[in-house]
């Protein structure tokens, strides 16, 4: 008797479970396209190409570790209701599968049209001939964090805008023209519209991606004056610095230097995850000592106490920069990133004065 | 007007050609076919000299096959040639420059939309890609009784356990996971156990989510982590007094539910009635069944807060028909202002009603638990836990507390170093040897080697 009321019971809380399932709908009203983003940057881009045409969810914090975002039910409850799931891939959101696996959503699982990894195609730096956990927490496929080099978050933005039209074909026009309009900003913001104008974008971006475009500036003349004159955009403004040297925190800077010239000599940590210890900070000071270093660079989810403290021995300028859009007020889109990083940079270059 | 004059004297030039290479022909005897071709090659000679004539108008398309045109200068001029040649040029650097070193392009995309590998970007070519991630987890636990009574642990260091994790997809609906786990059962003495060995299906309708096989069950908060991933050395007190010393585990079906759009989680799971502390054991010939409700919001100023309630519910070995019932509530707030300072505080209590006898009498047992935890400095998380049990062996007059202190040290994320301290004391008049107060000294050091693996809730980084 009491065996037949305990799955009874069961039988009803059963029923009653897949009646609400089945009762509830499964999105809101809202008749656009639901996009969840594990970082800010991709977001910002799928604002950008999706238009008016969808609704953006960023699942990881600006200022937060992009390694480390606790994949927490919110998050799941948001993947769950999204068309469209945009990660960057490369080993970074290990956190994302665990999302993925709780949001009960065959959408955007990997593998679906509705799931899209945003770093393919990217030329991937920092790539390692033997993976090992003796050289720390390193990403077997490479350097992840590759939306710092605006050439890669054009890639970003193309391989959403793809993703976009397979999940929507029917607006694949707005989402060509989205992405179109994304790039040429973009582009111009990169180089200044005036050498866009003279030598084309794609021929530039051709020069950048090999690292040939600053020599060709510095060689060729344009009525009588160097090309270089002409550059504008991010570029221009970190032309002064370009080849300075710089010591990071971790190497999440490693796109941006290599896309502004700037030279890495070395990481406050000793090797990638791996907290400073007093004997690589002392190792780091004679380097300081010895060579001309422009500035310490760390990101917000470091521990800037430690980058503050070699600063001050070494007099060199400690700056704490935005890696991904939503860090500060001013970083909102990918555009209020990089301006932020090239001021918050170039005006601490240009004091230092090193080079 | 000079392009014309050019063009009409290529073409007197071509006719020419043509009427010499035809007398040659005829002196050398060439066939027309010859003839013919040697016109033809004449007169592509004289569409490339046009070529070459009128590239010196403004030249629209100076990059290299199918990319964007670079932009037309108006109007020839000595400009426009400075300008047309300098894209030559820059386009001739283009092709010639050597590619970046040390660049490599992340994979192309499937159809589709996947790449190689679950994480992105994986130029897997072997089918080794399809073995398992593999993860190791190793538990060193040092104790030191510091009371008149001890415990049969104390006073020894060993390796605890060692877990070898392995997980992978299984087809496109579903996942699998096996844990081996490497207990020491006597001290030097170790066994091999399933610590969990599941598969999960993930794309089942209706926001649901199945699971079937062997696993830590979803009771409360604390048994649904590993013991290496606790915020503490051991689980609290009346977990340990309910489910054992490694909490509640067993071979089950759960159908896992999520409000659509809405911060609720609902599970059903049949189990295994075979759990020989709170259920039948062997005896066992009916499953149990355990139900979960899990609320979780996020609450400003980067607080997360989740609430719980679980309910057990399955046959005894006590009799044939005597029911056990455990019903638990749980709430867990994290509060994470930066990446360096978090607070994790943690709250479980349990509540146990247990038919005993012919005559069904019922037992009661209550207990709970409350932690806090707080992270200073990015490394380093110190807290304390409070516990009280009233059940033991035999439920009535048989109470204990425990207060406890901890530091954890992470040198980095694969090593934790945890040092911590136990007050104890217990009440008992049900059974000899469980009286008396107890004070431990722990020094617990976990590793991690292998893939990576998500950190445990209580961990910020």
């Amino acid at each position: 008797m009491k065996r037949t009321k305990l799955v009874a019971l069961v039988s009803a809380a059963a029923l009653a479970a897949a009646a609400a399932a089945q009762g509830t709908p499964a999105s809101a009203g809202d008749d656009t396209l639901r996009i969840a983003a594990t970082l800010g940057h991709l977001a910002a881009h799928a604002r950008a190409v999706g238009g008016n045409r969808v609704t953006v969810v960023q699942l990881g914090r600006g200022d937060q570790d992009p390694h480390f975002v606790q994949p927490t039910p919110s998050l799941m409850v948001e993947a769950n209701r999204a068309d469209l799931y945009v990660e960057v891939g490369l080993d970074l959101e290990l956190w994302s599968e665990h999302v993925l696996d709780g949001a009960r959503n065959a959408k955007i699982r990997v593998g679906a049209p509705g799931h899209v990894f945003a770093a393919v195609g990217i030329p991937v730096i920092e790539r390692l001939a033997v993976v090992s956990r003796a050289q720390g927490d390193v990403h077997p496929n490479g350097n992840p964090h590759v939306w710092l080099d605006p050439l890669n978050a054009i890639l970003e933005a193309q391989n959403v805008a793809e993703a976009l039209k397979r999940v929507d074909p029917a607006s694949a026009e707005a989402y060509d023209r989205g992405f179109k309009e994304y790039k040429a900003r973009i582009e111009e913001s990169l180089f200044g519209a005036e050498l866009v104008r003279l030598l084309g974008a794609e021929t530039l971006t051709g020069l950048a991606r090999k690292e040939a475009l600053a020599d060709f500036l510095e060689q060729k003349k344009y009525k009588g004056e160097p090309l270089a004159k002409r550059l504008g955009g991010w570029l221009g403004k970190m032309r002064p610095h370009r080849g300075k040297k710089v010591i990071t925190y971790h190497r999440d800077l490693s796109y941006f230097a290599r896309a502004f010239g700037l030279e890495v000599v070395n990481t406050i940590e000793p090797k990638p995850g791996i907290p400073p210890t007093p004997g690589h900070l002392a190792e780091l000071e004679k380097l300081a000592a010895s060579t001309r270093l422009g500035a310490v660079f760390c990101t917000p989810y470091q521990n800037v106490g430690v980058a503050e403290g070699f600063a001050k021995r070494t007099s060199l300028p400690v700056l704490v920069l935005p890696v991904d859009c939503g860090a500060t007020p001013e970083t909102q889109d990918y555009f209020g990133l990089v301006n932020q990083l090239v001021e918050q940079v170039s005006a601490a270059l240009a004091k230092g004065g090193t080079s | 007007m000079r392009h014309r004059g050019m063009r009409v004297a290529l073409g007197l030039a071509l006719s020419c050609a043509a009427a010499v290479s035809a007398v040659r022909a005829d002196e050398s005897g060439a066939s027309p076919e010859e003839l013919r071709r040697e016109i033809d090659a004449l007169k592509r000679k004289v569409e490339a000299l046009e070529r070459a004539q009128s590239s010196s108008a403004p030249a629209p398309t100076l990059a290299p096959k199918g990319t964007e045109a670079a932009p037309a200068a108006a109007g020839p001029s000595s400009e426009d040639e400075e300008l047309r040649l300098l894209r030559e040029e820059a386009a001739k650097e283009v092709e010639k420059a050597p590619e970046k070193p040390g660049a490599t392009a992340a994979p192309a995309p499937a159809p589709g939309g996947a790449t190689a590998g679950t994480t992105g970007g994986g130029l897997q070519q072997t089918l080794n890609a399809f073995n398992p991630r593999i993860t190791v987890f190793g538990d060193f636990l040092g104790r030191l009784g510091l009371a008149e009574d001890e415990l049969e642990e104390d006073d020894r260091v060993s390796v605890r356990e060692v877990e070898l994790d392995m997980r992978a997809d299984v087809d496109p609906y579903a996942k699998a996971v096996l844990i081996l786990a490497f207990e020491e059962e006597d001290p030097g003495s170790y066994v091999v156990d399933v610590e969990e060995g599941y598969a999960t299906l993930e794309t089942l309708p209706w926001n649901l989510r199945a699971q079937v096989g062997r696993y830590r069950q979803r009771m409360g908060q604390a048994n649904r982590v590993h013991r290496h991933d606790l915020m503490w050395v051991e689980y609290p007190l009346m977990v340990r007094d309910l489910f054992g010393e490694e909490g509640l585990k067993a071979d089950g079906l759960s159908l896992l539910w999520l409000a659509p759009g809405a911060p609720l989680e609902l599970e059903a799971t049949i189990m295994s009635g075979e759990d020989a502390t709170i259920l039948a054991g062997e005896e066992s010939d009916f499953p149990a069944f355990l139900g979960r409700a899990s609320f979780f919001t996020d609450l400003p100023a980067r607080t997360q807060l989740t609430v719980g309630t679980s309910l057990l519910s399955g046959f005894n070995d006590d009799g044939t028909d005597n029911l056990t019932q455990v019903v638990s509530g749980d709430v867990l707030l994290t509060w994470r202002p930066t990446v360096l300072r978090s607070i994790a505080a943690i709250s479980e209590v349990y509540y146990l009603d247990r038919e005993v006898g012919d005559d069904l009498r019922s037992e009661y047992a209550l207990g709970w638990y409350g932690a806090l935890q707080f992270q200073p400095i990015q490394q380093l998380y110190i807290g304390a836990r409070y516990d009280f049990s009233d059940y033991g062996e035999q439920i009535e007059d048989n109470d204990q507390w425990a207060g406890s202190v901890y530091a954890s040290w992470y040198t980095t994320e694969f090593m934790r170093v945890r040092a911590g301290y136990e007050h104890r004391e217990r009440r008992s008049t049900g059974f000899p040897g469980a009286e008396g107060d107890l004070d431990t000294l722990f020094l617990q050091v976990t590793f991690i080697f292998g893939s990576h693996p998500v950190e445990p809730f209580w961990v910020n980084r």
